[in-house]
């Protein structure tokens, strides 16, 4: 399929030494004081052009952040992030905020080239076929540091009634749709992280699709931390109305630094009466580099409401950057026959570590889950699952199948798997396997006799390892994954 | 960082009877400052809250009674009296080490009968000569109950056996409750080079509010086979503190079944530590929770050693408002390359008020091994009842009978057929299914 | 002995059985033949009594009496009994503590009494020999490893042993070898008698050379379309279901 070629092509011009994105933008930007305080908030507030409302909300949410302490139960080692030395707002400085992609700085176009997305229509377009153009065409909202700064395909979304814009404009455009659904998943004060985000989020996506739309492309955000000692915090909303579809896909990439830089963001999905959400992740931040030094602190908070009975949320991610991740995409199914899915790869090389997996709370009757979670470890690096799945006492006919296999290759690394399964009815049935191996040697032998290279082999058996989620994702998705996989993996084998 | 602990009427009267015991409890100088290390901090944390991980769902803050005092000393008669009759291994000859109210009693024990390669002597001796040194493995170090256990330690008993020794019979160590109150006590099993050893670990007690805290030490050297079953009887009102800490030579075969009968709350604790390579642990257990009752079994192995097999098979049935627990952790350290550790807890709820936390996790550090972990839980298995409905036999039996099939395949890793058809038949009784 | 009028039953709200009809009395065997999916299976799950089928219509009565309202261990012991295509594997109980614990329930609920062991292992004993049903299978728990014609010679065990009045086989031949099919066939055969009905399900008329059936009968969406003697088995083995579904034969 051209698509796919296309793809491939792209990500084969991107040098593979290191870190592929580990480039900076000259960009002249506007940012807010550096460090915390009230000051700051209405400073965003105020860039934002936002209404009396959401002020006082990012003040609400900045007076409990205050009284919360930093989580500590996961089985990460960082240094705390200096919540002072952050500018917790950096945009790419233009006159006014850009009409049309024509009025976007043509560096920051170049970056976009450069990380290999297609922003530009005609290049979204370029290699796909003119019969399966409609299906791959895929709408890009771009957040640049703090701001969302190009939607494409807004024209032909709203004709189909799609609302896709950045969350800023969500806020001064549809402040009822605002004011309903956002924190209706993510209260507040969940977390110490999701509380900082909602003080100080700057941008990120707003997707509205209403009864019984099947969106007619793929939407896409891509994020890029950009400026020195600057925090993102986006926060991403997703409403699926009764009957509608919709498939969302994230990409995120940041400059080579030495300092840790903050990534905070906060996704919330909704889904109503049969409405189905797919959302897809492939998360390659800079993940420091090969002493440890540097690399993104990546502390997200994603969960997926399944509101309504036949509901369906199905989470894909891919993470293979960040020097510390701490991320459990999860569903909270309440409607009746709901489904909720999460589909994973974190793979961790050099001092990364990563703790991440998946929370399935059911509550209503007769809902399912599934998880599938495929971790690599390699070098120094620490890779953690921890997921839980829990029946309430009403939620009857509840089913989990839960898979979670680990592979480790190098004796420098670990490979961990804390799972919580809680059960308060008789009749929901949770089944969990978990495995930990590493490559064998019999397989490498074979591929080798076969005239197959070790590193070749190490990413021909990974990419065994890792199939049933990769299949998970959209097809141009699936290819860069892939090749991004076998790029993470580079220089852990002898 | 540490938040102070907000302390309960539960903390306030352990905290109390811990200072107040003090004085009386024995041990030398470098046991004393042991035990008031233990104090201060317990002082300092108090009952674990269900925010401390290990503890996260069996609530002892909300189960330890704030009306505490110490078990009374009981009479080796009185003992004699309650001892009859009962016990699950029953049938299984053995030689019995009495411990009443935490106390060894040689009057009530089979020293006669015991062999030459074994001797038997108390804590409460060993510490007061100052010859009683505990050094808890790695992994159980910071434990609270064994913080606790340190605290309040009144006796226990030792044996030793001696090298190359092969027991004719099971050594019992009997734990009996009478009266009421809360009793503390610690045994050591020293297991020489070579020899074969089957010990049974029975607890039971009367109807009164009790609380003990017990733990039991196995020190394996190389080539040894050891069995232990460990038998959870209590009364109806007992809450069970038990902890099993084991380090594990090289070239052993160490078997551990653990079966949780009854006790208003049960924590059975295992640490096992892999220390001689090319030595296999099976540990094992069956929990029949019912009432409202609540069962918890944590465990925690821990391969320090390359070329070590470990399996973990939990097997749990609950009915009524029963709670159950299982909490295992496998860590597989950085040179125990070659480990191969499965680990594996099943759950049947037979009600609807029943409920399950089942918690296996894995810490893996090395490349080259095969570790995994499976958890199931769920009801009887519709389409199984409807094939043994279909050849005539009546729901209600049918239920019985699968039950039985689920806990006699964590029954039958036992090595022992002795063992085997005691428990079996222990089973089948309770289940009403017995001819 | 068994009347079927005019039966409905569904699953999840879909139509399976669209009103059947089927008189069967003692001594005959019938087979029941039809295309995958006509519903064959779901009339067996529905005689022996498994839940996941809501009867809309109909009844069913085995020697006058309404089995709709009997629980399967009921029906059981009247002497309905179903060998089924796939045996359900339970780990933990052995063969022979289930066959025993199977007899004595049916014994039981008809009044008989229970057999004692020693009588009940000479009559395990004579039965699986000729079945080819070795010690071993009987020690292991229920099913459990069981290669695909163990299984069914367990099945064929069981019903020599519980003595039903009327034997249904479901798919019986399936997955079987040509010498495993006569063992199985063998047993069956054995049980024939003026007091005992059979209702032989397949897919293929094969299982029919060894089993002759007097009344053969077309299921088609959940309908039996047409019956005839043995020779129908032939025609349809030579021609195929064609003239029922309106597709021609494959």
């Amino acid at each position: 399929m051209a698509a796919v070629k296309e793809t491939v092509d792209q990500v084969k011009q991107i040098d593979v030494d290191q870190y592929k994105y580990g480039f900076v933008t000259e960009i002249e930007s506007d940012k807010a004081p550096i460090g915390l305080n009230e000051d700051v908030i209405r400073f965003i507030s105020a860039k934002k052009a936002e209404p009396e409302w959401m002020l006082e909300w990012r003040l609400d949410a900045y007076r409990r952040w205050l009284t919360m302490e930093e989580p500590t139960w996961a089985k990460l080692d960082y240094p705390k992030p200096k919540f002072n030395d952050i500018y917790y707002y950096s945009a790419p400085k233009v006159a006014e905020g850009p009409k049309s992609l024509d009025e976007v700085d043509p560096e920051l176009l170049r970056t976009y080239e450069k990380l290999g997305i297609p922003l530009q229509e005609q290049e979204i377009l370029a290699g796909v076929t003119e019969e399966n153009r409609q299906y791959s065409k895929v709408a890009v909202d771009a957040v640049f540091d703090s701001v969302s700064v190009a939607t494409t395909f807004k024209e032909e979304l709203k004709k189909a009634g799609v609302i896709f814009c950045s969350i800023s404009e969500a806020i001064r455009e549809h402040p009822e749709l605002v004011k309903k659904y956002l924190a209706s998943v993510v209260p507040v004060s969940d977390n110490f992280y999701a509380t900082l985000n909602s003080a100080v989020f700057t941008d990120g996506s707003f997707v509205y699709v209403p009864e019984g739309v099947r969106c007619p492309m793929e939407l896409s955000t891509y994020f890029r931390i950009n400026e020195q000692n600057t925090g993102q915090f986006e926060r991403t909303l997703i409403i699926a109305d009764k009957g509608s579809y919709v498939s969302y896909l994230e990409g995120c990439t940041a400059p080579q630094r030495d300092e840790n830089q903050l990534h905070a963001a906060v996704v919330e999905l909704i889904a109503l009466e049969d409405a189905e959400i797919k959302y897809s992740t492939v998360q390659n931040w800079y993940p420091g580099d090969s002493e440890g030094k540097g690399g993104i602190y990546n502390f997200v908070t994603k969960r997926g409401d399944c509101r309504e009975k036949n509901s369906k949320i199905s989470w894909t991610q891919v993470e293979t950057g960040s020097a510390i991740t701490w991320k459990y995409p999860s569903c909270i199914l309440r409607g009746e026959n709901s489904t909720g899915e999460f589909y994973s790869i974190a793979i961790s090389n050099g001092y990364q570590q990563i703790d991440s997996g998946t929370k399935m709370t059911h509550l209503g009757k007769n809902t399912s889950s599934r998880i599938i979670s495929k971790g690599i470890s390699a070098g120094r690096s620490n890779n953690t699952y921890r997921g839980l799945v829990s029946a309430h006492k009403k939620a009857s006919g509840a089913r989990n199948f839960t898979q979670c296999d680990s592979l480790l290759i190098g004796d420098q690394c670990g490979a961990h798997t804390v799972p919580y399964v809680e059960s308060k009815n008789a009749s929901a049935i949770f089944e969990h396997e978990a495995t930990t191996s590493k490559i064998s040697d019999d397989q490498m032998f074979y591929c080798q006799a076969r005239g197959i290279g070790e590193e070749e082999a190490v990413a021909l058996i990974v990419n065994g390892f890792v199939k049933d989620v990769i299949q998970q994702l959209p097809m141009e998705f699936a290819v860069e994954a892939q090749k991004l996989i076998n790029i993470s993996l580079e220089g852990s084998v002898g | 960082m540490t938040k102070p602990t907000i302390k309960t009427a539960a903390d306030e009267a352990l905290e109390g009877l811990l200072k107040a015991a003090q004085e009386n409890l024995p041990g030398n100088s470098d046991f004393s400052s042991l035990r008031s290390a233990a104090v201060s901090a317990f002082e300092q944390n108090g009952l674990p809250t269900r925010r401390v991980e290990d503890w996260k769902y069996s609530d002892l803050k909300r189960v330890m009674p704030s009306d505490l005092a110490l078990a009374e000393p009981v009479d080796a008669a009185t003992a004699r009296e309650n001892l009859s009759g009962s016990g699950i291994l029953k049938s299984v000859d053995k030689i019995q080490l009495v411990l009443v109210n935490g106390c060894f009693s040689a009057e009530l024990s089979d020293l006669s009968e015991l062999e030459d390669s074994v001797t038997v002597r108390s804590v409460s001796d060993a510490l007061q000569a100052g010859d009683f040194v505990l050094d808890d493995p790695e992994i159980a170090k910071g434990d609270i109950a064994l913080s606790l256990n340190t605290a309040l330690l009144q006796d226990g008993v030792i044996v030793e056996i001696a090298e190359g020794a092969d027991l004719a019979k099971p050594l019992e160590i009997r734990h009996v409750m009478l009266g009421g109150g809360l009793a503390t006590l610690r045994n050591r099993v020293v297991i020489g080079k070579g020899a074969k050893v089957g010990i049974i670990e029975t607890f039971v007690g009367d109807a009164a509010a009790y609380q003990l805290n017990s733990a039991i030490d196995y020190r394996i050297a190389d080539d040894v086979k050891l069995n232990v079953m460990r038998i959870i009887n209590e009364g109806d009102q007992a809450i069970h503190l038990g902890s099993t800490t084991a380090t594990v030579g090289g070239n052993v075969h160490f078997e551990h079944f653990t079966l949780s009968a009854s006790g208003q709350f049960v924590r059975s604790q295992s640490f096992v530590a892999m220390l001689g390579e090319y030595s296999d642990a099976d540990l094992f257990g069956a929990s029949l929770v019912n009432g409202k009752r609540h069962s918890d079994i944590t465990l925690k192995m821990d391969h320090a050693v390359p070329n070590c097999n470990s399996k973990e098979q939990y097997r749990t049935v609950l009915d009524d408002k029963a709670e159950g627990v299982f909490q295992g952790q496998i860590i597989v350290r950085q040179y125990a390359q070659k480990t191969d550790a499965k680990m594996m807890s099943q759950a049947l709820l037979l009600s609807e008020d029943a409920s399950f936390n089942n918690k296996p996790e894995l810490e893996i550090y090395a490349d080259d091994v095969v570790c995994g972990h499976g958890a199931t839980c769920g009801d009887l298995d519709e389409d199984l009842l409807f094939y043994l409905g279909s050849r005539g036999i009546p729901k209600d039996l049918a239920k019985k009978m699968l039950v039985m099939a689920f806990l006699a395949e964590a029954i039958e890793n036992v090595s022992n057929d002795q063992f085997v058809e005691a428990l079996e038949g222990y089973i089948l009784d309770r289940l009403g299914l017995s001819e | 002995m068994l009347e079927i009028k005019n039966l409905h039953a569904e699953v999840e709200g879909n139509k399976i059985l669209r009103g059947i009809d089927l008189t069967i009395n003692a001594g005959e065997i019938h087979a029941i033949m039809g295309p995958n999916g006509s519903g064959k299976s779901t009339l067996s799950y529905v005689l022996a009594g498994k839940d996941d089928y809501e009867i809309t219509e109909g009844e069913i009565l085995f020697n006058g009496e309404n089995v709709l309202e009997m629980e399967p261990h009921e029906r059981a012991a009247v002497g309905l009994f179903l060998a089924m295509q796939y045996p359900i594997e339970i780990p933990g109980v052995a063969n022979m503590t289930f066959l025993k614990t199977a007899l004595n329930a049916q014994r039981v609920a008809r009044g008989e009494g229970e057999l004692k062991t020693p009588d009940f292992m000479k009559k395990v004993k004579e039965l699986s020999a000729k079945l080819n049903v070795t010690q071993e299978m009987l020690r292991r728990p229920l099913n459990v490893g069981f290669s695909g014609g163990e299984k069914k010679r367990n099945e064929i065990l069981q019903m020599a042993l519980l003595e039903p009045k009327l034997c249904i086989l479901d798919e019986t031949d399936s997955g079987l070898d040509i010498d495993a099919l006569r063992i199985v066939s063998d047993g069956v055969n054995a049980l024939k008698s003026p007091e005992r009905s059979m209702l032989v399900i397949t897919h293929y008329q094969r299982l029919l050379n060894y089993i002759v059936p007097d009344v053969v009968h077309v299921m088609y969406q959940g309908k039996i379309v047409k019956s005839g003697d043995k020779d129908l088995a032939l025609q349809l083995e030579e021609k195929g279901y064609a003239e029922f579904t309106g597709e021609a034969a494959a």
